[in-house]
């Protein structure tokens, strides 16, 4: 059995195409810095990106723990918006103090991951269509609970210092973002937990052969999502400082249109915290740099979904020139 | 005294000593189906032994029983000469039961070290943190390889890109990472061309030099003449024909299975 090669062809290619990510989000925010050198270059435009977007990166962090793991959780949309619904409702109409209103909520959305990991993990259910169902029964409870109208009131100042604060000029969001995607990162990366989620979905049967709690980890993995999708619920709703029960959908697609996109380079199911991150950021950096360019409202989904087909496009035709160049 | 040579004499001296797994009396009934009936089976160490048979012979529930897989309706399973019960296959591996699969249950994503350690990674504290050792990881695998005489430069390679062979000598070294006695390998050379088997072949010697037992499943005759030392032929779930391989052809010993008569 002959010595394989340890270098792969380093091309220019590969090497632009492994950062295509960030590249992508340098170019972009260089290119609409020089088209709008007033308004798009300027640090109160950066932070505005950055924090309105910090939820939408939370929720996509939220999804890649079970794509990780081979399995969609689609009921994370619906969990954000049943977050802010009860997050908000707790803390406006009940008079909650903020901590037990979030911790309330973080276990609500630990309860629905529960629930799906034992759907999917004991009674073998589809993953993808028992998360929509559960889904959209949570997003009956959202709107259960509110009546299905917004919820507006006084919240305590401290509570939206949470989500509107800056430190040394860093919205507060940006930052928990980057907590929680450098530990996901690790734990993915440095812990056999990690590495188990990665082995459950490259192939779930070895992975049970060889003696991974494929079931205990599946559920572990939901539990994981519906209380990241709970905590995007309960910052969005200290950024907006209200709660909208019918938000779900809206976030829920471009969340997994970045999980997709972040993944991209990486190659097939690698899905990754950072690259989630980077994709976020990319895709929003770009979408508010087009409407201040006076595009319409609208123009954000042309870009989501064109930049992901791009990029699919792109992935596939690098795997099939790297394998007729080996 | 040349190394192939001290492995010789290892092997001899392995081979005389008592069988690491003994079968009892084995049956196997699936409801009112006998699927294997009074089946006596020792397995010595760096043997290879070739279980062949026609489909329905009762090979695969008896291999069921062997790698932890299904519990035997009757008779007993010995291991170094104690009563056993597996639980499931994790357990047979924990006592030294290993079993390669035709489809070799491996992650093709993850890189060749990890898909040696999968499920029983090695870790190191840093602080309060437990955390993988990669490094040690991607040392320990090599040097499994090595005592397969496999040479690949990069661990982190995914074993989607390496060959059919290579990925039979990934399989095996998660057998040897385990310190598996037994080695059972199903059709180990059934998808792979005529230079990946010879490969393949190679593996399976050195692995019994090593002084691992090997239960070898195949429908292949020219494998079972080349490798084995012992062949079992099984039909209608009874093993007719029990002996060495010496002297036998591939086409003898394909006869003995059609018939089941020894010759």
């Amino acid at each position: 059995m002959g010595a394989v090669s340890a270098v792969e062809p380093l091309s220019i290619g590969r090497v632009l195409w492994a950062n295509s990510l960030v590249l992508m989000l340098v170019s972009v925010i260089a290119l609409f810095s020089i088209l709008l050198p007033d308004s798009y270059f300027s640090l109160a435009n950066a932070q505005m990106i950055s924090s309105t977007n910090a939820v939408l990166a939370l929720l996509a962090l939220a999804a890649v723990i079970p794509l990780v793991s081979g399995q969609f959780d689609m009921s994370i949309g619906f969990t954000l918006a049943l977050s802010q619904s009860i997050c908000a409702g707790l803390i406006i109409h009940s008079g909650v103090p903020p901590l037990i209103a979030g911790a309330v909520v973080l276990l609500i959305g630990m309860v629905i991951g529960l629930v799906n990991g034992l759907l999917v993990a004991r009674a073998g259910l589809n993953a993808f269509i028992t998360t929509l169902a559960t889904g959209i029964v949570v997003q009956g409870f959202a709107q259960l609970y509110t009546g299905g109208a917004s919820v507006f009131g006084r919240m305590p100042p401290l509570f939206l210092a949470w989500g509107r604060d800056r430190l040394l000029g860093v919205p507060l969001p940006l930052i928990y973002v980057l907590v929680v995607s450098t530990a996901m990162w690790a734990i993915l990366r440095y812990t056999d937990w990690g590495r188990r989620c990665y082995a459950i979905g490259g192939n779930a049967k070895a992975a049970r052969l060889i003696g991974i709690p494929v079931e205990r980890m599946t559920v572990q993995v939901f539990v994981a999502s519906g209380a990241l999708a709970a905590l995007a619920g309960i910052l969005s709703t200290s950024i907006l400082g209200s709660a909208n029960p019918n938000i779900g959908l809206n976030y829920l697609l471009p969340a997994f249109a970045a999980v997709f996109l972040g993944a991209a380079p990486t190659g097939p199911g690698r899905f990754n915290a950072w690259g989630t991150v980077v994709a976020v950021y990319a895709l929003a950096a770009g979408i508010g740099g087009l409407q201040q360019l006076g595009a319409a409202f609208y123009v954000e989904q042309f870009f989501n979904g064109g930049a992901l087909l791009l990029a699919v496009a792109l992935a596939r035709w690098m795997a099939v020139r790297a394998a007729a160049t080996r | 005294m040349t190394s192939a040579a001290a492995a010789e004499l290892k092997q001899a001296a392995r081979t005389t000593s008592a069988p690491l797994v003994s079968l009892r009396g084995i049956g196997v009934n699936y409801g009112a189906v006998t699927a294997v009936a009074d089946v006596d089976l020792d397995l010595v160490a760096g043997e290879i032994v070739a279980l062949c048979g026609d489909n329905g012979a009762g090979k695969s529930s008896l291999v069921k029983v062997i790698s932890g897989a299904a519990q035997p309706s009757r008779g007993a399973l010995l291991i170094d000469g104690e009563p056993a019960r597996f639980s499931g296959p994790q357990d047979a591996l924990r006592r030294g039961v290993a079993t390669i699969y035709q489809e070799l249950a491996l992650a093709p994503r993850l890189a060749i070290y990890q898909n040696v350690f999968l499920g029983a990674e090695l870790t190191r504290m840093i602080g309060p943190l437990r955390l993988l050792d990669k490094a040690r990881m991607m040392a320990e695998a090599k040097a499994y390889l090595a005592r397969l005489a496999v040479t690949i430069d990069d661990m982190r390679r995914p074993v989607e890109k390496l060959s059919g062979g290579q990925r039979q000598a990934i399989a095996i070294a998660r057998a040897l990472r385990w310190n598996a006695n037994l080695v059972i390998m199903d059709e180990p050379t059934a998808a792979l061309g005529v230079r990946e088997t010879a490969q393949v072949h190679d593996l399976i010697r050195r692995l019994a030099q090593d002084g691992r037992a090997v239960l070898l499943i195949s429908h292949s005759m020219p494998d079972v003449a080349a490798l084995a030392r012992r062949v079992v032929i099984m039909k209608h779930g009874r093993k007719v024909i029990d002996r060495a391989v010496a002297g036998l052809s591939a086409d003898d010993i394909g006869h003995m299975i059609a018939s089941g008569k020894d010759i």
